[in-house]
């Protein structure tokens, strides 16, 4: 996780990546501030999805969760609605009926059931849960963020970073609460690449 | 002397006009200061500062001190919602919702016009409308890009009753570099140019070229279309008439280029052509300068410059070196000291059919060699055709383009006073109040006599 940032006199940049993986434009961003000499903290939103991503090892990343399906509440509600709960009656129901010649029709029933119910149990996740969560997920993540974003001293920071549309709440955020750093959306590498 | 009520009140939507160093405000700028010359109030909407000094970044200060005084700017709103990335500036809805945010704001521009300065466009309207009622406008002339300034003018013109102009300073439907149409059938913007052409009083292109190719698709508004090529500037060029000195053998050329580099110009074939050229002994030791910036915008230059076969840094890798040489950029003012240095000018221009591009009058006006390096068929040639010192190979290919190179420097050594003369009377047949002149003319017959009256000296 985080060390201790380096000498004052460095320039620090904190940048915000919300999307699941670090878009290659971003990527690039941090490699070329860190190349600089730029002090660098990347905070993602989970570790899981972005564990195989090839960072330079001077960039300091920080996750806001371990894995977001799990550690939010709306996600882990869908999942046990949706997916959990159905997948654990239908399992129960058949240890009752599976190898029992005169249950079989009560079996095939709800082995049909279960597939029916699997199949639209993926079409609301897709169809519904989904879009309404990807609209609500950046502001979801900007109150969830806060409290490891305010682990960064951002007051000392020189400026804040949304690196992609998801990470626009949190540092909208952030740009209230410390007015004196600079908060942009801008990839600008001009006051640290030469 | 005839009474005069009022002079016309001309309204001029010129999004790009000083200080903004966009290469079309030079037609722009001339523009206002040719009417305000001849007598009408000029009243111009042009872009927000702000947006030229954060946004697009190019600006000459000195190109404002070139604005005649009598002129009025006036610089409508824009809304820089695309272009703004300071999270402090955000209100809470595009902080809290931006992707909600940016659907609904890309929603208003595309059912208003389609084009990015459309918010512009609007302020404009209303802007003018309220300075209507205080005082009335004659006249409205708008040149594009943008284009929202034709439907800007389209709505003045049909709100206000006045009757109203559109300069093609660019092109808008057509795609010069493609020569084909720039949007499919059923994109928006053609039911917009059917609908700003079919009802302006005149419409104004840079060549001739570009005229029959919309006098073709719209018949009915051929009769109101003319050309008013781009032309040069004496108040920005000192043109010097003395005779040039012969060029010593041994003193190495020095051949320029002045003016924007861009993605699309023929770059490669240029600094190969010049190191072929190079090898010929009239050209020992000479040196291509280009004067400009590499592209329009703050990071354009980075893709450009392996492609004059320097590194990142703009410098010179001696073993790709081609003798091309980063100059950097000249303010409008003082380019005649750099034509002046020059010996011959290379034409380096994209597109083909359509393009005249505006450098090549200023070109003719230093009387020096020029080379062409462009396409074969350009529509500049209907104006370089007949000056005496022009070296064209109607090719790409670099060992001809090196040909015209080196005949182009024969005759700057040479420098044969006739023929610098017969070049020079050439290019001032288009000095730009000359071929403003006759816009001016149609615009006065135009507005209403009987609220304004000509005035006389």
């Amino acid at each position: 996780m985080s060390t201790p940032a380096g000498p004052a006199t460095k320039p620090r940049v904190v940048v915000i990546a919300m999307s699941y993986k670090p878009a290659w434009r971003v990527r690039s961003y941090v490699r070329d501030l860190a190349e600089a000499g730029v002090d660098v903290d990347l905070l993602l939103p989970e570790s899981k999805s972005t564990q195989d991503v090839e960072l330079d090892p001077r960039i300091r990343v920080h996750y806001v969760f371990d894995v977001e399906a799990s550690e939010l509440p709306i996600r882990r509600i869908e999942h046990g609605l949706l997916f959990s709960v159905p997948a654990k009656a239908f399992g129960k129901a058949r240890s009752l009926t599976v190898g029992r010649p005169a249950l079989k029709k009560v079996d095939a029933g709800l082995a049909l059931s279960r597939r029916l119910q699997s199949r639209m149990s993926k079409g609301i996740h897709r169809k519904m849960f989904w879009p309404v969560f990807k609209a609500a997920r950046p502001v979801i993540l900007s109150r969830r963020a806060q409290g490891r974003a305010a682990e960064l001293d951002l007051a000392g920071a020189d400026r804040i970073v949304a690196a992609d549309q998801p990470a626009i709440p949190l540092a909208w955020r952030l740009a209230r609460r410390y007015p004196g750093v600079r908060a942009t959306t801008a990839l600008d590498r001009k006051p640290y690449v030469s | 002397m005839t009474a005069s009520p009022r002079r016309p009140r001309l309204l001029y939507l010129a999004f790009y006009f000083p200080p903004s160093r966009a290469s079309g405000v030079y037609r722009a700028r001339a523009t206002a200061n040719h009417f305000a010359r001849d007598g009408w109030d000029v009243t111009v909407f042009a872009a927000p500062l702000d947006f030229l000094y954060d946004v697009i970044g190019s600006t000459d200060e000195k190109l404002l001190d070139t604005v005649d005084p009598r002129v009025t700017v006036i610089r409508p709103e824009l809304d820089t919602f695309r272009w703004e990335h300071e999270l402090q500036n955000m209100s809470w809805f595009r902080g809290m919702m931006p992707t909600t945010a940016r659907r609904f704001f890309e929603w208003r521009e595309a059912k208003q016009f389609p084009e990015q300065y459309v918010s512009w466009a609007r302020s404009s309207v209303a802007k003018a409308l309220k300075l209507h009622r205080s005082e009335k406008f004659d006249a409205v002339v708008a040149t594009g890009n943008p284009f929202a300034a034709f439907a800007a003018a389209w709505a003045i013109g049909k709100l206000a009753r006045i009757p109203y102009v559109i300069d093609y300073r660019d092109s808008w439907t057509l795609d010069l570099f493609k020569d084909q149409p720039a949007f499919p059938p059923e994109h928006p913007t053609w039911k917009w140019e059917r609908r700003v052409i079919g009802k302006a009083a005149s419409v104004v292109f840079v060549n001739n070229a570009l005229r029959d190719w919309h006098a073709e698709r719209y018949p009915e508004a051929a009769d109101r279309m003319m050309v008013v090529p781009n032309g040069w500037d004496p108040d920005l060029l000192e043109v010097s008439a003395d005779p040039v000195e012969p060029i010593e053998p041994q003193q190495p050329l020095n051949y320029s280029y002045l003016g924007t580099l861009t993605t699309h110009q023929p770059i490669e074939e240029m600094a190969e052509a010049f190191r072929i050229a190079r090898e010929h002994p009239l050209l020992a030791g000479a040196e291509l300068n280009i004067f400009g910036h590499l592209g329009f915008f703050k990071l354009s230059h980075a893709p450009l410059l392996p492609r004059l076969g320097l590194n990142a840094a703009g410098q010179v890798d001696p073993e790709t070196d081609a003798g091309l040489r980063l100059r950097g950029p000249v303010p409008k003012t003082e380019v005649s000291s750099v034509y002046a240095d020059s010996d011959v000018l290379v034409f380096l221009a994209a597109g083909g059919r359509y393009v005249t591009s505006g450098k090549i009058f200023e070109y003719m006006a230093s009387g020096r060699p020029i080379v062409s390096v462009h396409a074969p068929d350009i529509a500049a040639r209907e104006v370089l055709e007949g000056y005496p010192l022009w070296f064209h190979a109607d090719s790409l290919d670099p060992e001809k383009l090196a040909q015209s190179i080196v005949e182009a420097g024969e005759a700057a050594r040479r420098a044969d006073p006739q023929l610098r003369e017969a070049a020079r009377r050439h290019a001032a047949t288009f000095q730009r109040d000359t071929l403003l002149a006759p816009l001016e003319e149609r615009l006065r017959s135009l507005i209403r006599s009987s609220t304004v009256r000509e005035l006389s000296s």
